[in-house]
Order: structure tokens, then sequence, then C-alpha cells
């Protein structure tokens, strides 16, 4: 894919890496708090549905007020989804764009699992445009469609721990667990008490809900909550962390290839070791620290503001260095200016 | 003292199966009359539908007829006859087919109806064969005018009803729809369809021959022409006979060989109709005003006679249990209603209710009639509301004691076996 | 102003039992949980309760006719 030539006078705002070299964005962590909260009101709406249908009530909760409570949390829903959808188009974080919110499975962002997201959200616009018409479209078509939100729920369950950022935390976990416990024993009670009127279908109905459970739980296990998830499930290298934890996305930042750019710092010498600090004249935001060792070994460090973009091992040839940045070979010149020391640094994407 | 017997216009002596050829020679063949005229002469001859809610017959065919105006409808004779207790139709049917097919083709002519169809139960299989074999006869004729089709339905009691048959020939299953739209509205496919009892299309190819004059010269001007009843109960000579208004019970009775033992109530219209105390009904006629007077109407023609030595109570439980079973199972009043009423009744029967079980019972039925898609469920609980009033006093026997002498004599009014289907 | 009632579809209604809480004025359960309809016309301080009935009967079972329409009980002699 063809890049457009940096102009350093103008950082492109949405070049991802400088984006992402600012730090989180207030959209990445909006799209997240939005995800969730939706998957709450969600799975809310489900709950406060399946009451419905059992015709629950008590004195100051009467019928209507049930439905009418089911009908304004899905409502919610809408809201919180359209900010979770337009904040991860806008957030120019992991590269999405409006068709990707809407055909599902083709974003380059993880794309099985955030394409479950669009599953979920397109059966659940289709539950609730037809709710709105109801009376027009007929009462058993409509029911036919509603049905999808047995399909809507689940899904985005597991679009929520597979693209969220958050899964492993404590509060994650407690709030999917939460809304899945709630939901799967207010179905079963559901079921048990009445439904539809073949009993193989209603008991079909409470396996069906206790094994998918089961089938959650196992995977999240063995997928989601394991380390090296966030690769797995097709997050795009440039955006992987080298080794920090995947909370930080600044630090999934990559070094950026082929950079030529000329630098000017200072050189620290010592019995042992060498030590060069340069700034990048072009971006002054970028600095690189080259150790090189008495026994031949050496290091080299890129930062951003101040935030590690790569740090790797350098092989020191006489005044070059040259280090591994997962996908990025940068190599840095040397040379003596005066008092001071300056440099290149040139940056080439190959093969990790 | 014999009253004359009325002109047997319908069921004439000896009661022999009559075929084409004897349908013909004492007939003649079918009139073709302008459409116009034909319903014209229903109209006056104030022929009502006889299948039990007598219906102005002339009314029916116009308004199906304006509404097919130019287009297609469909005719179809009613021969269901899902009262257990009525076998006018049957008897009508096997014994004068062709006087019945040739109302039909009638009614078909005058709405421009292309399709004519002969609706029947699936457990009258005799009946069925006998059908098919006249309408096979009529169909080898060069001039064998409208296409008669049979179609079969379920062995149900909401299965004979207006739109259960309509229903049914469109392919779907027997069950009542909710009205409006009734049938000669939107019916079988939805085109306007007229649905006639067999006795009253009978009627319609006499009035076609020999007119509205001729129809009414019998019976009384509100209550005109001949009509089919079932007798039935404790009586000598059970069957089917052929009155007119002016007819009264006792002479229906005298007709059917007498009573067997002392009447005590007498269940008129059917399962669905009332019991009216024998002595207040016995020297009433048949005519609508006199039954009215009593709260009955003639309904699908059953004149049932209870003898003091039957239990008028266990004849009703047992009536009520089947009419429960029957439900369509469609309106909560009827599907949940019916058989609570039903339970109640029996509970009451045998002596484990209390009394406050009979109002019950009383607030149950006005809340539960006129609530269902169709009148089934009126049909039950106006019978229960006549049981109510008319075995009062061995109600409250039956509450304190649960038994009466006549407990477990062999019942009088039969329920037959139901089938699973709908279709 | 053709006057108005409220109808309910005795085959569409599954007992919910919605009606009766927001227009008890014109309907009232029966002891199985199912609407016993008051046929007398609803005036205009009820018709905003009517219409929400009608709009929140999950089986949309319910509806505002107008009194004269011919219902299913209204002629006692009714073709069979």
């Amino acid at each position: 894919m063809g890049r457009r030539p940096r102009c350093p006078a103008a950082p492109d705002p949405f070049n991802a890496v400088t984006a992402a070299a600012l730090g989180p964005t207030p959209l990445w962590y909006a799209t997240r708090a939005s995800g969730y909260t939706a998957l709450v009101l969600l799975s809310a709406t489900v709950v406060v549905g399946l009451l419905t249908s059992m015709r629950q009530s008590t004195p100051a909760w009467p019928r209507f007020l049930v439905q009418s409570l089911h009908r304004n949390l899905s409502l919610l829903v809408v809201v919180f989804l359209l900010v979770h959808i337009v904040t991860s188009v806008v957030d120019p974080f992991a590269k999405l764009g409006i068709g990707d919110a809407i055909v599902p499975f083709v974003a380059s962002y993880r794309p099985l699992w955030l394409g479950l997201g669009v599953v979920s959200c397109e059966l659940f616009l289709a539950v609730t445009v037809t709710s709105l018409v109801r009376h027009r479209l007929g009462w058993r078509a409509w029911q036919i469609v509603h049905m999808l939100a047995y399909v809507s729920w689940p899904v985005a369950v597991v679009h929520g721990i597979a693209t969220g950022t958050d899964t492993k935390s404590v509060w994650a976990l407690g709030l999917v667990t939460g809304c899945v416990v709630v939901v799967v024993s207010t179905l079963t009670w559901r079921l048990a008490v009445a439904g539809p009127g073949i009993p193989a279908v209603r008991w079909g109905g409470v396996a069906a809900g206790l094994a998918g459970t089961a089938v959650l739980v196992a995977w999240m296990a063995a997928g989601p909550l394991q380390p090296g998830w966030a690769k797995a499930s097709g997050t795009p290298a440039d955006l992987l962390a080298g080794a920090a934890t995947a909370t930080s996305p600044a630090a999934a930042a990559n070094l950026p290839a082929g950079l030529s750019d000329p630098l000017t710092g200072s050189l620290v010498q010592s019995t042992t070791s060498a030590t060069a600090t340069l700034i990048d004249s072009r971006d002054s935001t970028l600095q690189v620290v080259i150790v090189a060792n008495a026994d031949g070994s050496g290091s080299m460090r890129v930062s951003r503001s101040g935030a590690v973009v790569c740090s790797a091992p350098a092989t020191i040839a006489g005044a070059t260095a040259t280090a591994q940045c997962t996908a990025v070979r940068a190599v840095v010149q040397i040379f003596q200016n005066g008092g001071a020391i300056g440099g290149t640094l040139t940056t080439q994407r190959v093969g990790a | 003292m014999t009253a004359a017997v009325p002109t047997a216009r319908l069921l004439p002596f000896p009661r022999v199966p009559e075929d084409l050829t004897a349908h013909l020679s004492r007939h003649g063949e079918r009139p073709r009359l302008d459409a116009g005229l034909l319903v014209k002469s229903i109209e006056e001859s104030g022929l009502r539908g006889r299948g039990g809610a007598a219906f102005p017959t002339g009314t029916k065919w116009r308004a199906v007829m304006q509404r097919a105006a130019g287009g297609d409808a469909v005719v179809i004779a009613n021969a269901a006859e899902s009262e257990p207790a009525s076998f006018k139709d049957r008897t009508l049917l096997t014994v004068r087919p062709h006087l019945v097919l040739d109302g039909l083709e009638q009614a078909a002519e005058a709405v421009g109806a292309r399709r004519a169809i002969v609706y029947v139960s699936r457990a009258h299989g005799e009946l069925r064969r006998s059908l098919v074999a006249a309408i096979g006869e009529r169909r080898r004729r060069a001039d064998s005018g409208v296409f008669v089709e049979v179609v079969t339905g379920p062995n149900r009691y909401v299965a004979g009803e207006e739109t259960a048959v309509t229903a049914r020939v469109s392919g779907r299953l027997a069950k009542p729809r909710a009205v409006p739209p009734r049938p000669f509205q939107r019916g079988v496919d939805g085109l306007p369809t007229l649905v006639q009892n067999v006795e009253t299309l009978a009627h319609a190819a006499l009035v076609a021959r020999f007119g509205a004059g001729w129809y009414r010269s019998v019976g009384t001007p509100k209550t005109p022409g001949t009509t089919l009843v079932t007798a039935t109960g404790a009586l000598r000579m059970a069957g089917v006979l052929e009155v007119d208004s002016t007819t009264t019970i006792a002479e229906i009775v005298e007709r059917s060989g007498g009573v067997s033992a002392e009447p005590a109530a007498v269940l008129v219209g059917g399962y669905f109709g009332r019991w009216v105390a024998a002595d207040a009904i016995w020297q009433r006629t048949i005519d609508v005003d006199a039954l009215r007077g009593v709260g009955a109407t003639l309904g699908a023609g059953v004149i049932a006679v209870l003898p003091v030595t039957a239990c008028g109570v266990a004849e009703t439980d047992r009536v009520l249990t089947y009419l429960a079973g029957q439900t369509a199972g469609q309106c909560g009043p009827c599907r949940v209603g019916l058989p609570a009423i039903a339970e109640t009744f029996h509970k009451v029967a045998i002596g484990s209710a209390r009394p406050a079980a009979l109002d019950l019972l009383a607030r149950w039925a006005t809340d539960v009639l006129g609530r269902g898609a169709c009148r089934h469920p009126d049909g039950a609980v106006l019978f229960l509301a006549s049981a109510l009033q008319v075995f009062a006093t061995d109600l409250r026997h039956h509450v304190r004691s649960g038994v009466c002498r006549f407990s477990g004599q062999p019942a009088l009014l039969g329920v037959p076996e139901t089938e699973a289907g709908w279709w | 102003m053709v006057k108005q009632r409220l109808r309910v579809d005795p085959i569409k209604c599954k007992a919910h039992g919605m009606c009766s809480e927001l227009i008890p004025e014109r309907i009232r359960l029966d002891d199985w949980g199912y609407p016993i309809i008051d046929p007398r016309a609803i005036g205009p301080d009820l018709l905003a309760h009517a219409r929400r009935a009608v709009a929140e009967c999950p089986r949309a079972a319910l509806r505002i006719v107008g009194v004269d329409e011919p219902g299913a009980r209204d002629r006692p002699d009714d073709p069979d």
C-alpha cells in the first residue's frame, strides 16, 4: 500500500501512529465504555422482555409499565450502540471505516469478532424497527423477527469479550458474568414456568441456555483470557504492543518505516559503555538512545514523547548501530559534530 | 286425537333412498330460472335457515349475489350435522339427495357460483358414499349443470360452523374464525360464499318449482313451510319427523309412538339448546314465538324428551363435559371457561361442591356469553343456564347428596367419540 | 362525530391484561384473565386512554370501532 510522503510541519492527524503516540484518546475510552453500557442495557432489555412475556407484575409495576420499561431500555441500547459505533469509526486507532460497521467481517481489526458485533447490532435493529411498526406488521411476522433477540444478545456478549480491550480486567469480567448469569437464569425461569406449548421445545431451550453458557466459559478460558489473544484474534500487527501490556495503545505503536532523518545529540562515555542520546531533527518528539558496551553488545531505544516506541538489542559496527524493532529495521550512523554528535536514522520495513 | 299429518314435502313415505330416475319422475327437471326472480321468490317464501340460526334464506342469497356481482362465488351445502342428537340432515340427504343437490345447483346459478360443494363429516362414511353416487348419477347426464364436489371435515362439534366450513374448504383447519367478515362477504379463498344447511336447500329446490305461495300454504305466517325435527329421548319410536309450525310438542311425541315414561323436561334445539319443563312446553307449537315464550328456539330441530326416571343433572353434566371438550381452543373464555364450568358442574353433580358453586356457575355463564369468536361458548352456557333453572330442585339435592335415585341410568343424550384432528 | 367503543378479537387475545390496567373504566378481567369489554361509548375524556390501551396490547387484539360496527354478537339471528 502506498504511503503518503511525510510532511514534517504538519503531522497527518489520521496517521494511526501519530494519533496513538499521543496516548489513549477520549474516543477509544468512549467506545469501550459505551460498548459495555450497551451490553448491560441489552441484557436488561432481554430480562425485562422475558418478565413481560411472563406477565410478571407487582402493585407498583403493572404489566403495561413492565412492557414500557422493556421498550425504553431497548431505545437506550440504540443510543449507546450509536455512540459505540460512531466513536469506533471516528477513532483512528483501529482504522475502522463506516463500511466496517455495516458489512460484517471485512474490518482489518479482529475481523471475525468485530463482525459479530455488526451482526448483533443489525439483528437488534431489525427487532427494534419491527417493534415500532408492530401494529402494521401483524403479530406473527413481528414475533418471528423478535425471536432474533435471542441470537443478538449472545453474539453481542461474544463480540464484547473477544473484541474488548478490557476483557481480562476484574470489573469487565464481573460485568459480563453478571449479564450472562441474569439473562440465562431469567430465561430458564421463563421456560420452566411457561412458554411454547411443546415441553420438548421448552426444555431444549433451557438446555441450550445452560450449554451455551458452559461453552462460553470454556471458550473464554481457552481464548480471550489467554495471553496472546490480541494477536490471535486478528489485531493488526502494527497495533500490537511489543512487550508491553495490551492496555496502552501508545505502546502498541511501532517505529515507522521509511524514515531517513538527521539526528543531533550528545555522547557520554564511561569505562564500560558509551551512551548516545539523540533527537530527530525533523520530528523533535522522537528520541534515540544507543548504548554500546565494551563487550561488543548494544541496545537501542526509540521513544516518542517519552513513551517507548522501540526497545531492542542492537549490533554495533564501528559508528553504526542496527536494531530490529518488530517489523522495522532501524539503522543509526553517528559522527562527531564539534563538541556534540550527529547522526542519521533510517528505518526500513523488513520481515520480522 | 291425531292431528292431520302435514304435507310430506321433504320426506314422503316410504323412506327409501331416491335415485335420480325416481326423483325426476316425482318432480321433473330442475327449473332454470332468472336469478333475480328466484331470489325474490325465496325471499317471499319466508324460508329460514335450518342449521340452527334460522337466518332468512332469501336475504342471504341476495347478499352473496350482490357481492359476487359479475365475479365468482362459492356455494356450500352444509351436511356436517355435528349436533350429536340430530339425524334430520343425514336422513334427508340419504333419502332425497337429488332434491338437496337441486337446491345446491339452484343456489349456485342464482349467485353466480362456479364451485358447489357438499361438506360432510368424516364420521358419516355411509352418507358420503351414497352422496358421491348421487353426484355421479347427475354427472353422467349431458346437461349436468354445476360441478359438485364433496369435501370432508373432522368429526367435531364446531367443525359445522359456517366459518369453520369455509376454512376447511379453503384447505385450512376446520376452526371457526372471528367475524366480520362473514362468509357471504369473504369466504372460501376470499370469495363471497353461501353456506346453507342441506334441509334449507331442499326447501329452496321446492320453492323454485312450486313458488313462494305454495311454500307458505302450510304453517303460520311468521313460520311458514314444513320443517324436519329429530324426536329422541324417552319415546317409543324416536326418529325424524316432518312437521310444521302448528305442530305441538305433544303431537310430535304422539307421532313418535308416545312417551315411554312420564316426561319431566324437554331439550329443545340441540346440545346448544335449552331445557324446558315438560308441562311448560307440552301444548306449545314449534312456532318461533311460541318457543321464545319459554326461552327456547327450534335450533337444529332436536326435541329430546327427558323422563322423570332419568337424571337431568347427569345428562347435563355429560353434555357440558362434551361441549367443553369440543372447544376449538382459540378464545380464552371458551378454552379455559368452558372446562372450568364443566368441571364445577360435575362436582355439583357428584356432590363434592358447595352450594355456592351454583352461583359461581351462573356468574361464569354470564361472563362467558358473547366472548368467543363463534357461538359455541354461547350455546354451552345458555344450555347450562336453562339447566340451572329447570333442574334447580334436583341441583340442590345433588349438591347435598351427590346422587339421586336415577343416577346410573343409561345415557339419554349420547356423546360421540371425538377425533384428534381438525382436518 | 361517530360514537366509538372498544372491541377485542377473542382469537388474538392472550390475556396479557394490560388493557384493563390502562382503561379499567371500560375493561375488566374475568376469573381467567381475559377481558370483558363494556360496550358503552368512549367519551373524549377516555379516548386517550383507549388509544394507549390499543397501542400497548402485545397481540394487537384490541381495536376502537364505531358503535354501529357489526360484531359477532350484535344480531341474535346471525347466519349460521
